[in-house]
C-alpha cells in the first residue's frame, strides 16, 4: 500500500515538475500574443475611434493579462511588476514601446506602431514555437522521468 | 437663502476645480494661493510662471506668489510636456486636433491655449510639435452677471439675437454660461450650446443640449437640422463663414446668442464679416473688477454704424 501511494506520488511529481516549467514558455506566449493584439487595437483605435489609452486598456479584452498589468503600472508611475519569465530584452523592449505610447500625435503613433509591429509579431511567433517545442518536451521528459523512477521503486 | 444657495455653488465650482494635470512642484504652489482670484497662468519654457491674479501680473514660487521675477518657479519644458500628457489622459494622439486649431481642455472646462512649432503638409498644420507655451485660463463662474441682459429678454418677452462683444479676457465665456443657466431655469426650451473648445462643461440643464468640439460648419448645418433648437448659443464669431452661418440660422427662426472679439461697437461693425442687421442687442463687456462686467448695452435702433 505504501509503495503504491510513493509510486503515485513520484509520477505526479515529476509531471507536475515537468508543467511548472513548460508554463514560462506558455506565459512567455501569452504576453507576446496580447503585446500583440493590444498593438493592434491600439493601430484601429489611431484610425477610427480614438479613444485615450486608460479607455482602451479598460476595454480591452484580456484585461487582467500580465502585460495590461505591467502597462498600467507603467503609466501609473507604479513600481515595475517583475515578471520571472520575461528575460532582460522582453523588458527593454516593452520599456521602448511604452515610454513612446501615447505621448505623440497620431501620425507619428502610427508610424511607431508599424516600426513594433514586425518586431512584436517575430517576438509572438518565437515565442510560440518555443511554446511547442519546450511544453511537449518537458511533458515527455517528466513523463518518462517519472517512469523510470517508478520502474526503479518497484 | 437664495444667496447661500449661489455662494454654495460658487465655492464648490471653485474647489471641484482640478490642476492635478500639473507637475508636484506647480500644483503644490498653486494650492498656496486663492483660485478664486486666479485669472490666467502662463506657462514659458525657461522662463518663470506667470499668473493674471486679482487683476496684477505676479510670478509664482514655491509659496505662492511674488513680485519678483528671479523668485518665480522656473517652467522647464518637461513640465509642459507632463502637463499636455496628463490634460490628454495619457493620449496626445486623441486630441491632435485640438492642439492643431491651438488649444487643449481639461474636464473641467479649463482651456489651455498652446503655442510652438507647426508641422505642415500639403499646407494643413497636421499636429503642433516642441510646444513651449501654455495659456491656462482659468473659467470663473460669476453667478447672476448676466441678469442685466436676461432682465430685457424678459421685458421684450421674446429672445433678442444678441451679440456679446468685448477684448479677449473680459468674460465673454462666463457671460455667456450663466445666460445658459438662466435660460434653462426660466423654462425657455430647447437651448442648443454649441462648444467648440470644451468650456462649457459645468453648464448643463434639462432643456439644454450642448455639441463639443465640433466647427460652426457642423454645427449650424447638421446639429442645427438635427436637434432643432428655438435658441443657440455659440462663442467667438471669428470668419465671414461663422457670420453667414448665424445669418441663416436667423432667417430659419432660430434665436441666436453669441459673442465676438473687439474693443468697442465700432470695431465689430468695421469687421469685414460684420452683417448689419443681424443683431438686434449688443452687449459690451469691460474689464473693472470680476469677469463678465457688462459697460454697455445697445439696441439694434441705437447702433450708429462708424
Amino acid at each position: 500500500m505504501g509503495k503504491t501511494i510513493v509510486v503515485i506520488l513520484t509520477f505526479g511529481l515529476s509531471i507536475l515538475i515537468s508543467y511548472l516549467l513548460s508554463l514560462k514558455h506558455v506565459k512567455l506566449h501569452n504576453f507576446y500574443l496580447d503585446f500583440f493584439t493590444f498593438n493592434n487595437c491600439y493601430e484601429n483605435q489611431l484610425s477610427y475611434s480614438k479613444n485615450t489609452l486608460p479607455s482602451i486598456i479598460e476595454k480591452f479584452n484580456n484585461r487582467d493579462s500580465d502585460f495590461i498589468e505591467l502597462l498600467r503600472r507603467y503609466m501609473d508611475n507604479r513600481e515595475v511588476l517583475n515578471l520571472s519569465y520575461l528575460k532582460d530584452e522582453d523588458y527593454l523592449l516593452f520599456n521602448e514601446y511604452v515610454s513612446t505610447l501615447g505621448k505623440t500625435d497620431e501620425y507619428s503613433q502610427k508610424q511607431f506602431i508599424q516600426n513594433y509591429k514586425g518586431i512584436i509579431s517575430k517576438n509572438l511567433e518565437n515565442s510560440e514555437v518555443s511554446k511547442k517545442r519546450y511544453c511537449a518536451l518537458y511533458i515527455k521528459l517528466g513523463f518518462f522521468i517519472g517512469l523510470t523512477l517508478v520502474i526503479l521503486i518497484l | 437663502m437664495e444667496f447661500f444657495v449661489i455662494i454654495l455653488y460658487f465655492v464648490t465650482y471653485i474647489l471641484l476645480m482640478n490642476f492635478d494635470f500639473f507637475p508636484a512642484k506647480i500644483f503644490n504652489a498653486i494650492s498656496c494661493i486663492d483660485v478664486d482670484k486666479l485669472y490666467n497662468i502662463r506657462l514659458r519654457v525657461n522662463e518663470p510662471i506667470n499668473l493674471r491674479y486679482n487683476n496684477q501680473m505676479l510670478f509664482l514660487n514655491e509659496l505662492g506668489l511674488t513680485k519678483e521675477y528671479s523668485k518665480g518657479i522656473t517652467c522647464l519644458h518637461k513640465d509642459i510636456e507632463e502637463v499636455i500628457y496628463n490634460v490628454t489622459d495619457k493620449s496626445i494622439y486623441a486630441f491632435n486636433s485640438n492642439i492643431v486649431n491651438g488649444f487643449l481642455t481639461t474636464k473641467d472646462g479649463i482651456r489651455i491655449g498652446v503655442a510652438g512649432e507647426c508641422v505642415f503638409s500639403d499646407e494643413k498644420v497636421m499636429t503642433i510639435k516642441n510646444i513651449s507655451s501654455l495659456n491656462i485660463r482659468i473659467p470663473h463662474l460669476v453667478p447672476n452677471c448676466s441678469e442685466r441682459i436676461f432682465d430685457i429678454l424678459i421685458r421684450e418677452k421674446k429672445i433678442l439675437n444678441t451679440l456679446i462683444i468685448s477684448p479677449p479676457g473680459y468674460g465673454k465665456t462666463t457671460l455667456l454660461k450663466d445666460l445658459v443657466l438662466k435660460l434653462n431655469d426660466s423654462n425657455y426650451e430647447d437651448i442648443l450650446v454649441i462648444d467648440e473648445r470644451g468650456e462649457f462643461s459645468s453648464v448643463c440643464g434639462r432643456h439644454v443640449d450642448t455639441i463639443k468640439f465640433c466647427n460652426k460648419l457642423y454645427a449650424f448645418n447638421i446639429a442645427l437640422r438635427s436637434m432643432s433648437p428655438k435658441i443657440v448659443i455659440t462663442d467667438e464669431l471669428c470668419s465671414c463663414d461663422d457670420w453667414l452661418y448665424v445669418k441663416n440660422a436667423i432667417n430659419s427662426g432660430v434665436k441666436i446668442i453669441a459673442s465676438a472679439h473687439a474693443g468697442t461697437l465700432n470695431e465689430i461693425t468695421n469687421k469685414s464679416e460684420y452683417i448689419n442687421g443681424l443683431f438686434d442687442l449688443y452687449v459690451v463687456l469691460n474689464d473693472y473688477g470680476r469677469p463678465g462686467c457688462i459697460k454697455d448695452i445697445v439696441f439694434k435702433d441705437e447702433l450708429k454704424l462708424g
